[in-house]
């Protein structure tokens, strides 16, 4: 079907689906206004794009920064992000295993978790601390790992925690070295210090903020597939 | 001294739970929470609280006067107090308070309806509206406004389910940190959520047609208790739904709240929220207008009749007199003036000339003697 074939709708369903099984945060006007006209938080937006093909497809997430475009998220990112920002907690990604000489890439769907997010206030050593839980199952696993064996499920376990500790890092650093607060740290400093200046936080305290990640990922339905 | 009217024209007293809550409830509810966060921000709710609990002040001083007046209303305690033509004079103004409750009241619900429903209906036409609905109401007698606030208070209640989809998207951080604001800050929050409060005044007029009025206190206290935690719940819920900066930015942070709402067989549902807000804003303006033919019948022994026509005559052309949001927003910083020296400084002036006076006669008896 051809863009023009569709009515006004596409891009709301679009929009919805992407929200409900695939990568995108929250797309509400009123999560939008919230973290516009709130202190200590910056907004984010579906990216949208016309592909090669001619149909509109989700891109993945701009961030702005006040009322500019800030930064644009791929998928990935933005199924991190979604996960970082807690609430709901949905998405799939690709991710790489690897066992003695074999390597390959499986899919990640998570299907719930928890996030709760913690601050320490304490100038430039101030630090973020994000305790996450979530559960999911692996699709589309390569033929060599046998997801039956318990010791191979522990390991996929421990590599995607690897690995998706990583990117979470990789991912903070990018909001603070854009100077965007997506995840709203400026606003949970806010909540947690008695006097609280926006200016100064994001000059002073954001770029150097430290962060730790305790991640836990509960494989439900590994194993199972078509 | 006949406090207390023909059986048949009176309400039980338990009645008074309802007739106080439906009276204070109006529109102020609709737009409170940007007005109050201005002062304590997210401590604003601790102002909410304090000015409940001093209304239960203000409602025994009522009582106070109220019990020791002659005919148990405010137009028989002015004519004691100030005598029959100074008494006279400040009936006229009680009576001017009255119709400026009623056409704020129209004139703010008014322009939510042309915002959000009614975009191409004239002023006129929908202040016409409600005014033959209030008159028609008014017309039924007291016991009829008392059933009006009855079922403004029972029905609107059903909204209070419709919370529970606001509390799915709340941030329970943004009351944090709690008191970290200074006294005056907290003043003035207070004073912006002294209006939505107004309401227990009315007392003053329909106190004879309670049943029992000598007893009767414990309800209208139980009533303002009830109030006071409601006010307390919805600015606590509107507080974790919006930012700061948003309640700023947003002019009727209730019914905002009301879009997030969405069934699949209703998917605007802030038109039933504004609808049934008419049931909420049916009883004060009932009373209001109630009271005010009340006042001019004590008073000046007009027929009720006659002074329906003139009042709804005065309020309606209030009410198209008001054209810009920006004149809604100013009348509604003059009603807030005018009540709030209402309930907290006239009523404790006249508590205390009301002690003086009784101080004298007593000495003049004791003299006597």
């Amino acid at each position: 079907m051809k863009n023009k074939d569709r009515n006004s709708d596409y891009p709301y369903k679009l929009i919805e689906q992407n929200y409900r099984t695939q990568n995108v945060p929250i797309p509400t006007l009123q999560s939008f206004l919230f973290d516009f006209y709130g202190e200590g938080r910056d907004p984010s937006i579906p990216y949208l794009k016309i592909n090669q093909k001619g149909n509109i497809e989700v891109e993945g997430l701009a961030v702005l920064k006040k009322d500019r475009l800030g930064l644009i998220l791929d998928q990935k990112e933005s199924f991190l992000y979604k996960i970082l920002r807690g609430r709901v907690i949905r998405g799939q990604t690709e991710f790489n295993i690897h066992k003695g000489q074999s390597r390959d890439t499986a899919i990640l769907a998570i299907l719930y978790g928890k996030n709760k997010k913690s601050i320490r206030n304490n100038g430039s050593k101030s630090k973020v601390t994000f305790n996450i839980t979530v559960n999911g199952m692996v699709k589309d696993f390569p033929d060599w790992l046998d997801l039956r064996k318990k010791q191979n499920n522990l390991l996929l376990k421990k590599q995607l925690e690897k690995q998706m500790k990583k990117d979470f890092e990789k991912l903070f650093v990018k909001f603070q070295k854009q100077q965007v607060d997506p995840l709203g740290i400026g606003d949970l400093a806010r909540a947690y210090s008695k006097k609280w200046n926006e200016k100064e936080f994001y000059e002073k305290v954001y770029p150097t903020i430290a962060m730790e990640i305790n991640l836990k990922i509960e494989l439900s339905h590994a194993g199972m597939g078509e | 001294m006949s406090k207390q009217l023909n059986a048949s024209l009176t309400v039980s007293p338990f009645f008074l739970f309802f007739l106080i809550h439906s009276t204070q409830t109006g529109v102020g509810l609709l737009n409170f929470q940007s007005k109050i966060i201005k002062g304590a921000e997210q401590d604003a709710w601790v102002s909410v609280l304090l000015v409940g609990i001093s209304i239960h002040l203000i409602i025994w001083l009522l009582y106070f006067l109220l019990k020791k007046s002659n005919n148990g209303d405010i137009m028989s305690l002015h004519q004691q107090l100030f005598g029959r033509w100074l008494g006279n004079v400040l009936n006229i103004f009680f009576y001017g308070y009255m119709l400026l409750i009623v056409s704020t009241i129209i004139r703010s619900y008014l322009s939510v309806l042309v915002t959000w429903v009614f975009p191409f209906t004239p002023i006129w036409f929908l202040s016409l509206t409600m005014i033959i609905v209030i008159s028609y109401l008014v017309v039924g007698g007291f016991r009829v406004i008392t059933g009006i606030c009855f079922w403004g208070m029972i029905i609107p209640s059903l909204l209070l389910f419709t919370l529970y989809f606001q509390i799915k998207y709340a941030y329970w951080t943004n009351l944090l940190p709690v008191f970290n604001h200074s006294l005056s800050d907290y003043i003035v929050s207070a004073k912006e959520s002294i209006l939505m409060y107004s309401g227990p005044e009315f007392l003053l007029i329909y106190f004879p047609f309670i049943k029992n009025n000598q007893i009767s206190q414990k309800w209208a206290h139980i009533s303002q208790a009830y109030t006071t935690i409601l006010y307390l719940f919805i600015t606590v819920i509107s507080f974790v739904y919006f930012s700061h900066g948003q309640l700023e930015h947003v002019t009727w942070p209730t019914l905002m709240m009301s879009k997030i709402i969405r069934f699949p067989f209703i998917e605007r549902f802030e038109y039933i929220y504004i609808f049934l807000w008419l049931l909420v804003i049916l009883p004060p303006c009932c009373m209001a207008l109630w009271g005010a033919i009340r006042v001019l019948k004590e008073s000046f022994k007009f027929k009720p009749r006659m002074s329906l026509w003139i009042s709804i005559i005065i309020v309606h052309f209030m009410v198209t007199n008001v054209k810009s949001k920006m004149d809604v927003e100013e009348i509604g910083t003059f009603i807030t003036i005018v009540s709030s020296s209402f309930l907290y400084m006239y009523i404790p002036i006249l508590f205390i000339f009301f002690l003086i006076i009784q101080a004298f006669k007593k000495a003049k008896s004791v003299g006597i003697d």
